[in-house]
């Protein structure tokens, strides 16, 4: 506080100086004056009245420069002075400050970047109120090693009835979308989501028009209802009165009943279209978990509380909606909860931490660069810092001049930085794709700007530590700043041990972020060996086809066809679609998350007939319903028997197919599978192996193949559609399928048009963000370091320019003097290769979760990054030895 | 630099300063004229030094100046103790006390040691 006042009455006087100064001047003219007129009173001569007085005084001037000493602003005229003086000396050497300015800049925008994205999707909370009590319902079964079961409407009644912990629950799918939307102009498919009348609630989705659902809309055979978003109210109805509207959804006519606000998402499904979702209590049953379950717990339940609390509700679960016969102890059916947000975010946040790590690490590195910089620049400026001491500065003063110039940079740094920032942003968030959750919005807001702010000052605290230190502590002398020889004496032994430092730090850092990108390269190539069970899948075209049925009384009152219809509809769609030109075969699988790598799919119980486990428990199989020439068209290999026929479909013939691992782990061998039976559990009849396929991943290229059985299809609403062609990606093809669809039936839509091969990148989307992220930071880091290698070496060379010279006039070659300079160099680049190899083994384990098919350990790629670190380095202190060795001695001694 | 004196030197400057002023206010050469009588002309301020310490004072709210007109009719700065300066005083007062007090003991008892 004293410091506080003390200084604002030096700001004050700094205003008043000018009076401050009239008035001293005043007050010793008055005191001199006084002493005259004593003298004068004791008898001296008037003249030598006032010599007296002077001389008592002791120097006029003496005495008003050290008072005007006190009234002086002190510290914070000394800054400014600084500062002053700080800029004037860096834009006297504006390469030094532009590339100064620009490596930090990279570093602090690369950083705030980055962050932007930590910031926005793992640290910011989700936009829904409460947000902090929402959970999914999830479940696992240890027993079968499953670590993530949905949700049913057996589970949402039994919760719905029997918590404790929860204040409310809902049940929700997509397994409908998109809904097809007929009855004004063309036909359209709309991204939906069925939802019970808690789930909108949950997520604080009020309509801003109109009510919301109640309890009487989830009760089969009410009125059909539906609410819409605010982006299809405008679209759809053009802004008029919704709440008047009817909608035409899937055949039938739901009246509209209320418009979300424009900001509602839904997680990051654009779904259009909300209807009630209706389960069924007597036809629920568990085990099932076909649905997605929400739930917001009560406040101050914990997650550990709610998980209790449905542990303690699956035996009620089981007791109303359990299978008879099925023993499902062995499961260990139990609670998994997980907090909403952790649900969204998924195992992202690990991939997002490391990669912040890395941009850390190369913002270290700009760090280093920069403090190597600063000294080199320091040590140039040598003779006039000793100057500056040899007239009285301090050290502390010297250090002050130094900082401060350091200050300037990183404030240059930092705002430099956001502007990359701001470019690197669509970068960034263009290789994170679609597997970024777009729901939490990136931005760089003021969070963001105050961390880089931080990030800007710890930065320039960090690169200006060691020159500081080394020419606040290091004493100069007047020596210094003489020149001697005819040149000036720059530098010496302490100095240029702070840069060695400087440069194996920055090596051991850059070999770090390298032996990164190493292994996710070779990650991405193993991923990229994975026979996926498809191929060529940037010439298969998928599209969605939805075709809403009714049941036949109600078919023939609503114009609808029957699901037999449906399905004899598709066919004939198949028929016409294989008939385009171009189009070499086409097929489609029921549902909507029929499709390998679609992010989606079903499983169920499947038994081989006779073997033990039909009586007890096995792991869920996956299960696909797929038409003739489905395979044919993926190009997945028939490895023994045949596949299905338009016979099998319609005649619904108890035949399937089967993967070849479900093949090998029932009976032994593909080959023994033919013939053999399977079937859904005891009372269902069997149906017969008739054909077995290779595998196929359906849940991403680095899980293994699940193992599958494959059924002919069933009547469905929705079916995925694949069509194999080399017109795929030309003009004027999609619009050839959508005329054959339409020359079927003018009322449907094909929806969510892509190729196969957008859903193979897709599954490798984080794999492929990880690799660029850590491909650009490693280059950088690498073209950082070499720089740093270079630099060192002609630095070396510029230090010693007349011992060489000695050298080469006693006979010594270009090439030995060379060779000492490269064997300095890479004597610290080995250093840096040995700490950063050190450092790699522990740091490379975080990224464990990011590799497949390769130990974060690996020699091989460990070594080897090494092994290219150490030549480039070699090659970088060579080039630069040669360029600056290139001496003729003759020269060198005469200009000495 | 003026803030590099000893403190001890400078500590005391500032306490004759104050006490001078401890009765009424004074300009500058008052002060001076003051302590040259007090101390019985032993004490002669090194006048270049005064100023400095009456607006290091000033500026450390321990005394405050105004102008005033002389008894002559001339314009001059007159000094006086703030508050917080007298608290100063008083502390400063006591504590010298105590080193004096404390310096004479030792004085004293050398003497009587070296005479023994």
């Amino acid at each position: 506080m004293g410091r506080l006042i003390e200084g604002w009455r030096r700001l004050r006087s700094l205003r008043r100086r000018n009076e401050l100064e009239s008035g001293l001047d005043v007050e010793i003219r008055f005191h001199i004056d006084r002493q005259t007129e004593k003298n004068v009173r004791a008898g001296m001569e008037p003249v030598e009245a006032r010599r007296q007085a002077l001389i008592k005084f002791g120097g006029v001037a003496r005495a008003r420069e050290s008072t005007r000493d006190e009234f002086r602003l002190g510290s914070i005229e000394d800054f400014v002075r600084d500062l002053r003086y700080g800029g004037r000396a860096l834009l006297r050497a504006p390469g030094f400050a532009v590339v100064a300015t620009l490596t930090l800049a990279l570093g602090i925008g690369a950083t705030t970047a980055m962050f932007s994205v930590v910031n926005a999707i793992l640290l910011r909370p989700l936009p829904y109120p409460d947000q902090d009590r929402l959970v999914e319902l999830v479940h696992e079964a240890p027993g079968l090693g499953i670590p993530r079961l949905l949700a049913s409407p057996a589970i949402y009644f039994a919760y719905r009835d029997h918590s404790r912990a929860f204040e409310s629950v809902g049940l929700w799918d997509w397994d409908s979308s998109p809904v097809t939307v007929t009855g004004s102009g063309e036909p359209e498919a709309v991204p939906s989501v069925e939802v019970t009348h808690e789930v909108l609630p949950i997520l604080g989705g009020d309509p801003i028009a109109g009510r919301g659902f109640t309890e009487a809309d989830d009760l089969p055979g009410s009125v059909p209802t539906a609410i819409i978003s605010y982006g299809y109210w405008q679209r759809h109805f053009g802004g008029v009165d919704p709440l008047t509207q009817t909608l035409v959804v899937d055949g039938i006519a739901r009246q509209v009943i209320g418009v979300l606000p424009q900001a509602f998402r839904f997680f990051d499904y654009p779904a259009d279209i909300f209807y009630p979702r209706q389960p069924v209590r007597a036809t629920a049953a568990f085990p099932s978990f076909d649905g997605r379950g929400i739930a917001r717990v009560k406040p101050g339940v914990t997650l550990r509380d709610a998980n209790a609390d449905v542990a303690r509700m699956i035996p009620l679960l089981m007791e109303e909606f359990g299978q008879p016969g099925a023993r499902w102890g062995d499961a260990q059916f139990g609670p998994n909860l997980r907090w909403l947000k952790d649900s969204v975010v998924g195992n992202l946040g690990d991939t997002l931490w490391l990669l912040m790590g890395t941009i850390g690490l190369l913002l270290a590195i700009a760090c280093a660069n920069v403090s190597n910089l600063v000294l080199v620049r320091t040590q140039a400026r040598r003779p006039e810092l000793a100057i500056r001491s040899a007239l009285g500065a301090g050290s502390t003063a010297i250090a002050r001049v130094v900082f401060t110039e350091s200050a300037l940079l990183g404030l240059a740094g930092g705002v430099a930085g956001v502007a990359v920032a701001y470019l690197c942003l669509p970068l960034l968030l263009s290789l994170g794709g679609r597997d970024l959750p777009q729901i939490m919005t990136v931005a760089i807001d003021r969070t963001v700007l105050l961390v880089t702010l931080g990030t800007s000052v710890l930065a320039t605290l960090v690169f200006a530590l060691i020159p500081v230190l080394h020419f606040g502590l290091s004493r100069l002398q007047l020596a210094d700043a003489l020149p001697r020889g005819g040149r000036w004496i720059a530098g010496g032994q302490h100095g240029n041990r702070a840069r060695h430092l400087l440069l194996v730090a920055q090596v051991a850092l850059a070999l770090v972020l390298l032996i990164g990108s190493g292994l996710m390269i070779r990650t991405f190539v193993t991923l990229r060996h994975v026979d996926a069970g498809f191929r060529d899948p940037d010439q298969v075209l998928t599209f969605q086809l939805a075709i809403p049925t009714a049941a036949a009384p109600e078919a023939g009152r609503t114009g609808l066809p029957t699901p037999e219809q449906a399905l004899r509809m598709r066919q004939s769609i198949l028929e016409r679609l294989a008939a385009v030109p171009g189009v070499e075969s086409a097929g489609f699988s029921g549902f909507n998350d029929g499709l390998p790598l679609d992010g989606d799919g079903r499983s169920s119980y499947v038994y081989a007939e006779g073997t033990a486990a039909a009586d007890g428990v096995a792991s869920p199989r996956e299960l696909q319903f797929v038409s003739p020439h489905f395979f044919e068209t993926l190009r997945t290999r028939l490895i023994a028997g045949r596949t299905f026929d338009w016979t099998d479909v319609y005649q619904s013939r108890r035949v399937a197919l089967v993967s070849e691992n479900l093949a090998r782990a029932e009976w032994g061998s593909a080959g023994a599978a033919l013939g053999k039976r399977i079937g859904p559990g005891r009372t269902d009849p069997w149906s017969e192996v008739v054909g077995v396929m290779e595998d196929v991943h359906h849940h991403g290229l680095n899980l293994p193949a699940p193992e599958t059985a494959i059924f002919p299809v069933v009547p469905s609403d929705t079916a995925s559609f694949v069509i194999r062609s080399d017109r795929v990606g030309t003009t004027g093809f999609l619009d050839d399928l959508r005329n054959a669809v339409w020359s079927v039936n003018a009322s449907l839509s094909p929806a969510g048009v892509q190729t196969l091969g957008d859903l193979y990148h897709r599954s490798m989307a984080r794999t492929s963000m990880t690799l660029q992220l850590l491909a650009i930071t490693g280059t950088m880091a690498l073209v950082l370091g070499l720089i740093g290698v270079y630099g060192i070496v002609s630095y070396a060379i510029s230090q010693r320019r007349r011992e060489i010279g000695i050298r080469l006039a006693l006979g010594a070659r270009h090439g030995e003097v060379r060779r000492m300079f490269v064997r300095q160099a890479l004597a610290l680049v080995g250093a840096g290769v040995a700490i950063g190899l050190g450092a790699a083994a522990g740091l490379t384990r975080l990224m464990k979760s990011q590799l497949f098919g390769v130990s974060p350990l690996d020699p091989w790629t460990h070594l080897s990054v090494a092994l290219v670190l150490l030549a480039a380095a070699a090659l970088a202190s060579y080039l630069s030895a040669r360029r600056a060795s290139a001496l003729d001695p003759v020269d060198v001694l005469r200009g000495e | 630099m003026a803030r590099d004196k000893s403190d001890v030197l400078q500590g005391t400057l500032d306490m004759l300063v104050l006490r001078a002023l401890q009765l009424e206010p004074m300009h500058g050469w008052g002060i001076t004229e003051r302590i040259e009588q007090w101390s019985e002309s032993v004490l002669q301020l090194g006048q270049g030094t005064l100023y400095p310490a009456l607006y290091r004072l000033e500026r450390q709210g321990l005394i405050r100046s105004d102008w005033r007109v002389t008894e002559n009719s001339r314009r001059a700065r007159y000094y006086s103790l703030t508050p917080p300066g007298r608290r100063h005083l008083n502390q400063e007062l006591a504590e010298w006390r105590r080193m004096s007090r404390a310096i004479n003991l030792v004085l004293g008892a050398t003497l009587d040691g070296g005479g023994a």
